[in-house]
């Protein structure tokens, strides 16, 4: 019990320092982020379609376009509540884990970081 | 008497030979950080080699390029320095407000060389600007010399200097660019990358095609992919190892020494602060903790503050991240005697017409430089030469 609340306090300690809702962001990099099937990506929102969403990731100068299938039912956590994905928009940073079948991308998981801001959209 | 006095000469050499020891002459154009240790100085003669590497299509050059080996641009008037090459880059203004780069449509960078067999199998002999661009953008080979103290620098400190609702009402509102997953961006011309060592890692893979462990595809061709033969080498197409020396060797180019200034440069020095130009050509930045000990806690002079300003309408290209087509990162200026095209476009030909260019915010400050008497003005452009 103790240590689980040493584990927790740590945790809110960690998410006090990171940007965006607590989200640490590290430095992308397609291999790293690779673990057996499943990816994730942390990019900008560059549309959305009814089931789709088209994320911009990159390395530098480098930027890929990832096409995304948001599976039926998949909500988004925003700041730890779960919303439908109309809630995403283009500009909108986001954190998506994906599993690669044969068809494609599909995101298993996908949370809202920051939404498009009054500065301007990427 | 004789012991004394030769004791007193034994005791001065020993003290110049300290001095000269604990002090030794500014690192020159090219070399390395004064204070790397004799590893980091492994490092940064084994990156050298592969940032003058000339890549071939057999080693992974290609099939898009600018060119042939990190040194065939950044070469003047050593290795790590300026070049005449001017390349181009692309993006979209979408009507809902969203700047897109073009990433699916082989932007924003667009290469002008292809390889031998990419030409055999397309008949291109560079890579197609896409249709949809709204806006085209040249940009000249900047040298990189004192970078990886730029990337030392803290967030921050360059937050610091954002005035972007321009508070101060001094006409000077510098705004940060963020990247696509929020960081704080510095490097480019329109500060979209957040550090230095993901600007080389995207740049082998843009300017070269050579693929790395950190973005192991390569660039489509106008948004199509690679003809099945075309590329031969797997990727990535240079390891760890090699990349991490690529990035080491730029991290660890120390900056350029500025000249010794006589007593007109020193008073060009006080002109360019009184008429405004360190609003954004920032004199001098701290570094904050780094992993290299030649890099904390350090000033670099590198007249820049790292953050977008408005350069007006007739300086606009293309969008990236939030910067709008007219923002555009302080240049820095350490360097800039270097330098034979001047702004991020290379359309100044003098430092004398890149003041006149200096639109938007920088408006301001080159009306004070035109209204300067022909003395004043001349200091001021030999303080400007010395760097």
């Amino acid at each position: 019990m103790r240590a689980a609340r040493t584990i927790a306090a740590i945790a809110f300690l960690i998410s006090l320092e990171a940007p965006c809702g607590g989200m640490a962001l590290a430095a992308p990099s397609e291999a790293h982020e690779e673990s057996g099937r499943t990816q994730r990506f942390t990019g900008t929102v560059r549309s959305v379609g009814t089931k789709t969403v088209d994320l911009l990731t990159g390395v530098g100068h480098a930027l890929r376009v990832r096409h995304i299938e948001l599976p039926p039912g998949l909500r988004v956590n925003v700041r730890g509540v779960a919303a439908m994905a109309p809630v995403l928009t283009p500009g909108c940073i986001v954190r998506v884990e994906v599993r690669r079948t044969r068809a494609g991308m599909v995101a298993s998981s996908i949370e809202l970081l920051q939404a498009p801001t009054k500065e301007g959209r990427p | 008497m004789r012991a004394p006095a030769t004791a007193l000469i034994l005791l001065s050499a020993l003290n110049a030979l300290g001095a000269a020891g604990s002090c030794p002459p500014p690192p020159q154009l090219g070399d390395p950080l004064r204070g790397l240790t004799p590893d980091e100085l492994g490092r940064f003669a084994k990156g050298r080699e592969v940032f003058e590497r000339r890549f071939t299509p057999e080693t992974g050059l290609g099939p898009l390029f600018n060119g042939d080996a990190c040194g065939e641009c950044h070469e003047n008037p050593v290795g790590g320095g300026t070049g005449d090459e001017v390349e181009t880059h692309v993006a979209m203004m979408r009507s809902d407000g969203v700047c897109d780069p073009l990433a699916d449509r082989g932007g924003p960078v667009i290469q002008q060389h292809v390889t031998p067999a990419l030409q055999a199998a397309l008949g291109i002999d560079r890579e197609p600007e896409p249709a949809e661009a709204t806006a085209r953008a040249a940009r000249t080979t900047p040298d990189v010399f004192g970078f990886g103290l730029l990337d030392a620098v803290p967030d921050k400190t360059i937050l610091a200097l954002a005035d972007p609702e321009d508070r101060n009402r001094d006409g000077i509102s510098g705004r940060p660019n963020r990247f696509l997953d929020g960081r704080l961006g510095r490097f480019g011309r329109k500060a979209f990358v957040p550090t230095l060592r993901e600007f080389n890692q995207g740049a082998l893979v843009v300017e070269m095609g050579i693929t790395n462990p950190a973005v192991p595809t390569e660039e489509s061709i106008g948004g199509k992919s690679i003809p099945h033969g075309v590329d031969p080498v797997a990727e990535p197409e240079i390891d760890e190892q090699e990349m991490n020396a690529v990035d080491d060797f730029v991290r660890f180019l120390a900056p350029p020494p500025e000249l010794p200034l006589d007593h007109e440069g020193e008073r060009g020095r006080l002109i360019f602060g009184t008429i405004g130009c360190t609003s954004c050509h920032v004199p001098a930045l701290r570094t904050g903790k780094a992993a290299e000990r030649a890099l904390s806690f350090q000033t670099v002079q590198a007249y820049t503050d790292l953050l977008l300003h408005d350069m007006g309408p007739e300086r606009a290209d293309i969008c990236l991240g939030l910067a709008r087509p007219s923002e555009f990162r302080t240049e820095p200026l350490m360097g800039l005697r270097f330098v034979d095209k001047f702004m991020h476009d290379g359309k100044a030909q003098s430092v004398d017409e890149a003041i006149h260019l200096h639109g938007g915010e920088g408006a301001a400050s080159r009306r004070r430089f035109e209204r300067l008497s022909p003395e004043r003005r001349a200091a001021l452009l030999r303080f400007l030469k010395s760097l």
